[in-house]
C-alpha cells in the first residue's frame, strides 16, 4: 500500500509540476504582452503629449449672422425705417496656459454687413469699436492680455495686461447665452481698452467665493503724433482712466455683486468742424459708480435675475469745440453749449432683466427673456463700443428688450428679439452737447427706435 | 415687514434645499475640467465607470444635477472671462 501511495503521488507531483511549468508560461507570455501592451500605450500618450506640448495655443469658434429690422419715428411723427439689414461676425478666441502663473488670452474680430467693405457707423473705426461694430472684413484684436500672478500667498495678485476682456460684461451673458464675458458693468463700460488691471483674490482671506478687489489703468485717449514721438503739436492732453471694483458672490451659487467707480480725466470732444478740420480738445472728466447685482440659475429654477445702477457725474472744464451739425457748426463742451460752464452735470441710469430656461428637453431647453433700462437727461456712459447697434444702455429715456432663444444644439441656437426705445433726451451715447427734450426740440429729431431681430449664433 | 421675512425666509429655505451639483462634485473629489464634455458624458453612460467615481450610489436628480454642473465647467466648456480669472 505505502509503495502504492508513493507511485500515486510522484504521479501527482508530475502532474502538478506539468501545471506549473504551464502556468509559468502562461505567466511569462502574459508579461510579454503586457510589455508589449504598455509600449504601446506609452507611445500614444507620448504623441498626445507631444500634440498638446506643441499646441500653444488653444482656439474656440464664435460665429453670429443676423438680420436686424429698425423702425424710427421722429419727433414730429414722421417714420424711417431700414428692414432686412445682414451681418456675419465671426470671432476666434484664443487662450494659452504659458506657466502655471501665466496665461495668454485673445480674441480676434470680423463684423460686417453682408457685401458692405466699409465702417457703417458714426465712430465705427474708433478703437473701443474696432471688430465691434459692423465695418469691412478686415480682422481686429479685439482682446490680447496676459494674466500674471506675481504676487501669490493668502492675497495672490494678478496682473492683467493688454487689451482688455472690457466688452460684453454683465449681465450681457444672459442674452447672449453665454457666461460671464468680461470684467465691468456693461451699463457703464463695454468696448475693446487697452490698460492694466490688478486684481487682489481675496476668497482665501475672506472664505467668499469670487472675492477680488480690482484696481484698473487705462486711456481713452492717447496724444501722440503722426511725425514725431516728440510731445504733441495740438498739446491735447491724454486721457486717463482710473477705476476700482470690488466682485463677490452673496453666498449663493451663481450669485454676483459688483461695486466699482471709475473716473475719466481730460475726456476729448471727438469733434470736426464743418470744414472738415479737427476740433479735438479735452472738455472735463467724467466719473461713473455703478453697483450691480445678479443671480444664474436661481435656486436651480432656471431663473437668472439682474439689476443694475449707476451714477455719472460729468465736470465740464468750461471750453467748447465747433462740431458739424446739419444746421452749422455748434460750440460743444462736455455735456453743455456754453462755453465757460464748468457746472457739474449728474445723471443715473438703472437696467434690470431676467431670463428664465423652460424645462421642455424635447425643445433643448429654450429660454425667454426681457431687459429694461432708463436713463435720465444727463446720463453718459463709455458703452460706444458696444455690440448693439443701438447702444440702447446709454439710452436718455428708456428701452425694453423682449427675446426669445432656441438652442440648436450644445453649441448653436437661434435668438428671437425685438427692442423698443422711446428716447426723451437728444444725443444718449454723446459725451458732447447739452441734451435737450426731445418734444422741445422736434422735427427729425429721433424719438423712437424699434428693432426686430433674428440671428444665429454658433459657440464652439 | 412680516411679509418680506417670510419671503426673505422662504427664499433661503429654497436655496438651501437644493442640491447643486458643484457640491455633489466636491463631496466626491472630481474636478470639472480634468475632462472634456463628451468625456464625462461617456462616464454617465456605463454603471461601471459611475462606480469607479463613486457617482453610482447617487440619487436620479443628484445624478442628473452632477452631470449639468461637470459637463459645463468642463476643460473645453464655455469659460467665464474677467480680468484676473
Amino acid at each position: 500500500m505505502y509503495g502504492g501511495g508513493n507511485l500515486l503521488s510522484a504521479a501527482t507531483n508530475a502532474e502538478l509540476q506539468k501545471k506549473i511549468d504551464a502556468l509559468d508560461a502562461q505567466i511569462k507570455e502574459i508579461k510579454a504582452a503586457q510589455v508589449k501592451s504598455n509600449d504601446f500605450l506609452e507611445e500614444r500618450v507620448d504623441k498626445i503629449e507631444t500634440s498638446t506640448m506643441v499646441d500653444k495655443i488653444n482656439l474656440g469658434l464664435d460665429f453670429r449672422t443676423r438680420v436686424d429690422n429698425f423702425e424710427a419715428k421722429d419727433a414730429s411723427g414722421n417714420k424711417t425705417s431700414a428692414k432686412n439689414v445682414w451681418s456675419n461676425r465671426l470671432r476666434l478666441n484664443m487662450n494659452s496656459d504659458i506657466t502655471n502663473d501665466m496665461s495668454f488670452t485673445g480674441r480676434l474680430s470680423m463684423y460686417k454687413n453682408w457685401s458692405d467693405t466699409g465702417a457703417n457707423y458714426i465712430y465705427s473705426s474708433m478703437d473701443p469699436m474696432q471688430g465691434r461694430r459692423p465695418s469691412d472684413s478686415g480682422v481686429f484684436v479685439e482682446r490680447a492680455y496676459i494674466d500674471w500672478t506675481a504676487i501669490k500667498g493668502d492675497i495672490p495678485i494678478t496682473f492683467t495686461i493688454g487689451r482688455q476682456p472690457s466688452s460684453d460684461g454683465p449681465s450681457h451673458q444672459f442674452k447672449d447665452n453665454t457666461v460671464r464675458k468680461a470684467t465691468y458693468s456693461a451699463l457703464s463700460f463695454d468696448g475693446a481698452a487697452d490698460g492694466i488691471v490688478a486684481t487682489a483674490n481675496l476668497q482665501k482671506v475672506t472664505g467668499i467665493d469670487n472675492m477680488a478687489l480690482r484696481v484698473g489703468y487705462g486711456k481713452g485717449y492717447q496724444a501722440d503724433t503722426t511725425y514725431t514721438y516728440i510731445g504733441d503739436s495740438g498739446a491735447i492732453k491724454d486721457t486717463n482712466v482710473l477705476g476700482v471694483f470690488l466682485d463677490s458672490s452673496l453666498g449663493i451659487n451663481g450669485s454676483l455683486l459688483q461695486l466699482s467707480a471709475v473716473q475719466a480725466t481730460d475726456v476729448v470732444s471727438n469733434t470736426v468742424n464743418s470744414s472738415g478740420t479737427s476740433t479735438n480738445t479735452n472738455i472735463g472728466d467724467v466719473t461713473l459708480y455703478t453697483a450691480m447685482l445678479e443671480f444664474t440659475n436661481l435656486a436651480n429654477s432656471g431663473l437668472d435675475l439682474f439689476a443694475h445702477y449707476a451714477v455719472s457725474q460729468s465736470k465740464p472744464n468750461g471750453i467748447t469745440s465747433n462740431q458739424a451739425t446739419p444746421y452749422g457748426d455748434y460750440p460743444m463742451g462736455l455735456l453743455t453749449n456754453t462755453p465757460n460752464d464748468t457746472e457739474q452735470k449728474n445723471g443715473k441710469a438703472y437696467w434690470i432683466g431676467g431670463r428664465y430656461t423652460m424645462p421642455i428637453d424635447s425643445l433643448n431647453n429654450p429660454k425667454i427673456g426681457v431687459e429694461y433700462n432708463h436713463g435720465d437727461k444727463n446720463w453718459f456712459s463709455f458703452t460706444q463700443g458696444s455690440n448693439s447697434l443701438t447702444n440702447k444702455l446709454a439710452t436718455r429715456g428708456s428701452a425694453l428688450e423682449i427675446y426669445y432663444i432656441q438652442p440648436i444644439n450644445r453649441y448653436a441656437n437661434l435668438r428671437f428679439g425685438a427692442e423698443m426705445i422711446d428716447y426723451d433726451y437728444t444725443l444718449s451715447g454723446y459725451q458732447i452737447g447739452a441734451p435737450v427734450k426731445v418734444s422741445d426740440v422736434g422735427g427729425t429729431t429721433l424719438d423712437k427706435l424699434n428693432n426686430y431681430y433674428l440671428l444665429f449664433n454658433l459657440m464652439y | 415687514m412680516n411679509l418680506f421675512k417670510s419671503l426673505l425666509l422662504l427664499f433661503v429655505a429654497v436655496t438651501l434645499s437644493y442640491a447643486d451639483g458643484k457640491g455633489l462634485a466636491k463631496s466626491l473629489g472630481l474636478n470639472p475640467s480634468s475632462k472634456a464634455i463628451k468625456q464625462w458624458e461617456m462616464v454617465f453612460e456605463k454603471d461601471s465607470k459611475m462606480a469607479k467615481y463613486g457617482i453610482d450610489k447617487l440619487s436620479d436628480s443628484d445624478k442628473e444635477a452632477l452631470k449639468k454642473y461637470l459637463t459645463a465647467h468642463a476643460a473645453d466648456s464655455d469659460h467665464p472671462a474677467a480680468a484676473g480669472i
